[in-house]
């Protein structure tokens, strides 16, 4: 693994020592500082097993969105009282769906309200059939230095089980594009375990997703989601559900052969080169803060987490009346805090690492955790790695099971 | 009736306005109903103090549609001839492990309203219950209930009514108990058919507890039906199975709470405070006499109640230890066949040795424990009382199979016996047979009741039939066959030890005595339920049986592949947690032993075995 020097974000007296041979590595871990979320909530088609906020694409509701956008961090960037953030994320729906006179208007506002860091990830969710030249130099031009491709599958016909317009070859032509555009950290999303996969159909898209060279992976396991097409369909009594079994065989299957690749997996669900880390998604599960606009999005800000309305009109007009767009806050009691710490950190390929938590915090997580830590150790539910514990690799599409073992075992 | 009318022209003038009565009923055929209706009518209540069901007060009760213990409630009643009546009701419990505290109630009572649903018709319990009430003497008032309902048939009802419970058809009343239809007339009925309690005022003291309970403020309140005699607070009186002897400190009657009175007397039902400690000094059956009189009479029908099924409890969490020790103690203060002792299990550490009734007893104590006390429970795998014989001449009891002493160390076993009876329509007669035949049952004799219903009467080894019997007869029967036991004494059997390992290592609490000829079989199916019950795992887990060390069956548990929520959405990690929360408390409900993480039901897989 690749070690570049970089100060703790908090901890000025931990210091840097090798690391496992899985990320996140600890120089990736402590850029992870303090993470911003653009929710875009607009798409041309809604995809068949997901479950985002999504609103169907018109010039008025852009406008509107755009209004929210700017009420939203009016509230809320005197927070963040010219802190620095070190990630900043376009999520969506599709945020690619705006014109690269919409993104640039975008774009001002936040510049105009927060500070990003001068290293900062700027990462974009993109559809490949939506990947044009003059967005491609928009994006570049405001600051964009990530790309996150929803390619899925690189067969035609489990595209179309997907409800995913792009073909199989779009993927490849979009990275190609972005690449010549000066791209250099692209990353695919990929799916598998829904609806008629077969380990056949997975073997050839691997392949194909490997010969494109991405920095960095994103390999979700379905999840079928009632009151979506193919949710409603995996669900249905005798339904075309793929058994946990199946799912667990792709998974392996997956992880062997980006492996031979040089992507290493770094958490449950996330492969990387060595340094292309999701900077963005460490903050979320290091537990650091982040900011959040745009409906459905959710922050973690000063102990408190929130979550916005979720449909894309509730949250407009919320901010409408000046009120926040909140659905929901809540202040984490300590407990949650350790608790989820465990829950997040366990998650990682190289482990929980007490030096990524605030000292008086991991000791907590001690206090609570330790003896569960130790006894899950002895069951051999977990390894002990220098400063922390991590899941063994072959028990990672088990995790839940290790988390809940050990959180069950906790104290109070 | 002409015997009514007899026995009032004898009764005393001052018994004359009283009638006492139960309801009986198969399940669902609307016997709370219409004890609700009653109270209603009678201005027992108010319509705010009304809700649904008001006699059975345990949650439990409401929701398994049995009654578990007996009630009673006064009643006062101005009937169409201008009289006013005190009408007391008596409720009871509904089940054969609780048989003898039915046939107690049923004693203080001269009437039995007998309910059937017109569009059901009779049914397993109807019979069973009527045959108790017979039993005791009762009149019986036929009522047909739920003849509002478009499926009713109350004319053929009512003649399959008057042939199997000798209720003329054109003397049965047809109700609504939801609506209160013919309720009135129902009422009117009773207090015409059902005979004045006799007894005598001026004789001295006698009563019969038909149940009792403990209160909080006053100790146990006995519920009590006042025989002969009569008496007040200030009087001393003595219970004739334990001799002892208790100063009353208060009288009274049973209204929704209870209302002290200045005395009780012959024919009256009510409550006796005499500052008693536990319910076991006020049983179930007992007589209660004046204590100044010598030579006084027990009533007739008295038992000791004995438990009959033993168990471990185990607390999940053995920190609950404490709290388990405090609500079996609560628990038995008002329920004088609750007995238990400590014990230790290798597998799940420090907890009980509880007695049981039977079955449902057990399911109903779990079940308060987890409910009202919060304590989650293991209970291992039942078992009676085993007398043994070993080879030093040494004579122990074991109602623990891990008590079970070495076989090469056993002379002789013996098992309790009974006698059980069966009363069932002959269409499932040799459904019946067969069950009792697997069961080691020895036919013992039949007779026909009438042309369609026989009477078998069958010797059986208690520890067959204690755990599901019932529940399996009812099933061979749909619902119709009916059952009573006796213990008999003990017999020698050929039972062994059957132990269960998981991962290797043998869980004590699951091992279980059986008899030789079905050790095989019993432990290759318990080794199937297991197997069923345990959820995979994150490694492999190996379910055997063995006895004396030699495994004989075995199954085993593949280790679990997937357990992982593929995403955290987008810095929305609620959902997770929530999931972690669900997962969490799952891990928290199973026990873990050795390596295996088992779940509660698997302790009681052993009910869940088929052992045909």
């Amino acid at each position: 693994m690749v070690e570049r020097p970089v100060q703790h974000p908090f901890r000025p007296d931990v210091p840097a020592h090798p690391l496992n041979p899985e990320g996140p590595s600890l120089a990736a871990r402590d850029e992870a500082r303090l993470g911003l979320y653009v929710h875009v909530p607009f798409c041309a088609v809604r995809c068949t097993y997901c479950h985002f906020s999504t609103a169907a694409f018109s010039s008025a509701a852009v406008e509107r969105w755009f209004a929210g956008i700017e009420r939203e961090v009016a509230l809320r960037a005197p927070l963040a009282g010219g802190r620095e953030f070190t990630s900043l994320f376009f999520g969506g729906g599709t945020p690619s769906a705006l014109s690269a006179r919409h993104f640039r208007r975008l774009w001002d506002i936040l510049r105009a309200n927060f500070t990003l860091a001068s290293d900062a990830e700027v990462t974009l969710e993109a559809n490949p059939e939506s990947v044009k030249p003059t967005l491609l130099d928009a994006w570049r031009e405001a600051g964009v230095n990530r790309l996150s491709l929803g390619a899925q599958s690189f067969d035609r016909a489990e595209l179309r089980t997907l409800g995913r317009i792009h073909d199989d070859a779009r993927p490849g032509e979009a990275l190609a594009l972005a690449r010549a555009h000066g791209f250099e950290r692209l990353s695919l999303d990929l799916m598998f375990g829904y609806p008629g996969h077969t380990s056949a159909t997975f073997a050839r898209t691997l392949d194909r997703l490997v010969e494109l060279a991405p920095e960095h992976v994103s390999g979700y396991c379905f999840i079928a989601e009632g009151g979506t097409a193919l949710g409603d369909l995996a669900l249905a009594p005798g339904g075309p559900a793929v058994p946990d079994d199946a799912q667990a065989g792709l998974y392996a299957q997956m992880t062997e052969r980006f492996a031979a690749a040089g992507l290493a997996p770094y958490e449950t669900s996330n492969f990387c080169r060595p340094g292309a880390e999701a900077r963005h998604n460490l903050t979320y599960w290091l537990r650091r803060d982040y900011m959040a606009v745009g409906p459905s999005a959710h922050g973690c800000w000063n102990g408190e987490r929130w979550g916005n309305r979720y449909a894309t009109a509730d949250w407009a007009a919320a901010l409408e009346r000046g009120e926040l767009p909140e659905a929901e806050r809540e202040r984490s009691s300590a407990v949650a805090v350790e608790e989820e710490i465990v829950m997040l950190g366990l998650r990682f390929a190289s482990g929980l690492l007490a030096r990524d938590y605030p000292s008086g915090v991991w000791e907590r997580v001690e206090a609570r955790f330790g003896g569960s830590f130790a006894a899950a150790a002895a069951a051999g539910r977990l390894e002990r790695v220098e400063g922390g514990w991590r899941i063994p690799p072959a028990h990672r599409f088990l995790a839940d099971d290790t988390i809940a073992w050990v959180a069950a075992r906790s104290r109070g | 009736m002409a015997r009514s009318f007899a026995v009032a022209l004898l009764s005393d003038p001052r018994l004359n306005n009283i009638r006492n009565f139960c309801i009986v009923a198969h399940i669902d055929h609307g016997k709370s109903t219409l004890a609700d209706r009653l109270l209603e009518i009678t201005h027992t209540l108010t319509a705010q103090q009304m809700k649904a069901q008001v006699l059975d007060d345990m949650d439990l009760e409401r929701e398994k549609g049995i009654t578990i213990k007996s009630h009673a409630i006064a009643m006062e009643y101005r009937a169409k001839d201008g009289v006013n009546y005190e009408l007391n009701l008596i409720d009871t419990p509904g089940h054969v492990d609780f048989t003898y505290e039915v046939s107690r109630a049923l004693a203080a009572c001269e009437g039995a309203i007998l309910v059937v649903d017109a569009s059901q018709g009779i049914e397993a319990q109807t019979l069973s219950n009527y045959y108790l009430a017979a039993d005791q003497n009762l009149t019986i008032v036929g009522a047909l209930n739920k003849i509002d309902l478009p499926a009713a048939r109350p004319d053929e009802i009512a003649l399959e009514i008057e042939h199997y419970a000798h209720v003329p058809a054109e003397h049965i009343t047809r109700i609504s108990a939801k609506t209160g239809l013919g309720v009135a007339e129902l009422l009117e009925q009773v207090i015409a058919d059902v005979p004045p309690p006799s007894g005598d005022p001026d004789a001295p003291f006698r009563a019969l507890i038909f149940d009792s309970k403990f209160d909080q403020y006053r100790g146990v309140v006995c519920l009590v039906r006042v025989v002969d005699g009569c008496i007040r607070a200030g009087d001393r009186i003595r219970f004739l199975s334990t001799e002892k002897l208790h100063d009353v400190t208060e009288v009274g009657k049973l209204r929704l709470k209870l209302e002290a009175t200045n005395e009780l007397h012959a024919g009256q039902v009510g409550y006796i405070v005499a500052g008693i400690k536990t319910v076991a000094d006020a049983r179930v059956g007992d007589t209660i006499v004046a204590a100044n009189v010598e030579g006084m009479e027990m009533l007739p029908g008295f038992r000791e109640t004995k438990s009959m099924v033993f168990s471990g409890l185990y607390p999940i969490d053995a920190e609950q230890y404490e709290s388990l020790k405090e609500a079996l103690a609560r628990l038995r203060l008002n329920d004088a066949s609750l007995m238990y002792e400590p014990e230790t299990s290798v597998a799940l550490g420090f907890g009980f040795r509880v007695g049981f009734l039977g079955l449902l007893h057990l399911e109903i104590i779990q079940e308060r424990l987890r409910r009202e006390f919060m304590i989650d429970l293991i209970a291992t795998t039942p078992s009676v009382v085993y007398h043994v014989l070993q080879t030093n001449g040494e004579f122990s009891k074991v109602d623990n199979p891990c008590n079970l002493p070495p076989p090469q160390n056993i002379e002789a076993i013996e098992e309790p016996m009974v006698l059980a009876h069966v009363v069932t329509p002959t269409e499932y007669l040799g459904n019946i047979l067969k069950l009792c035949q697997e069961r080691r049952g020895e036919h013992v004799g039949m007779e026909y009741i009438e042309e369609t219903r026989v009477r078998l009467a069958y010797k059986l080894p208690l520890g067959e039939i204690v755990l599901d019997f019932y529940d399996r007869l009812k099933s061979v029967s749909r619902g119709y066959a009916s059952l009573d036991y006796d213990i008999t004494g003990y017999q020698q059997a050929d039972v062994i030890k059957l132990d269960i390992l998981l991962n290797g290592e043998v869980v004590d609490a699951l091992s279980a005595i059986v008899h030789r000829s079905k050790a095989y079989t019993y432990g290759s199916s318990l080794c199937e339920k297991l197997k069923e019950l345990i959820p995979r795992q994150m490694f492999q887990v190996a379910v055997q049986a063995s006895i004396g060390g030699k495994v004989i069956a075995r199954e085993t548990i593949g280790a679990m592949r997937k357990n992982v929520i593929a995403k955290c959405y987008g810095g929305d990690i609620s959902r997770k947690r929530k999931l972690l929360e669900k997962q969490k408390e799952g891990k928290r409900r199973m026990k873990q032993i050795g390596t295996v993480e088992v779940p509660q039901e698997a302790f009681l897989a052993v009910l869940k075995v088929d052992r045909s």
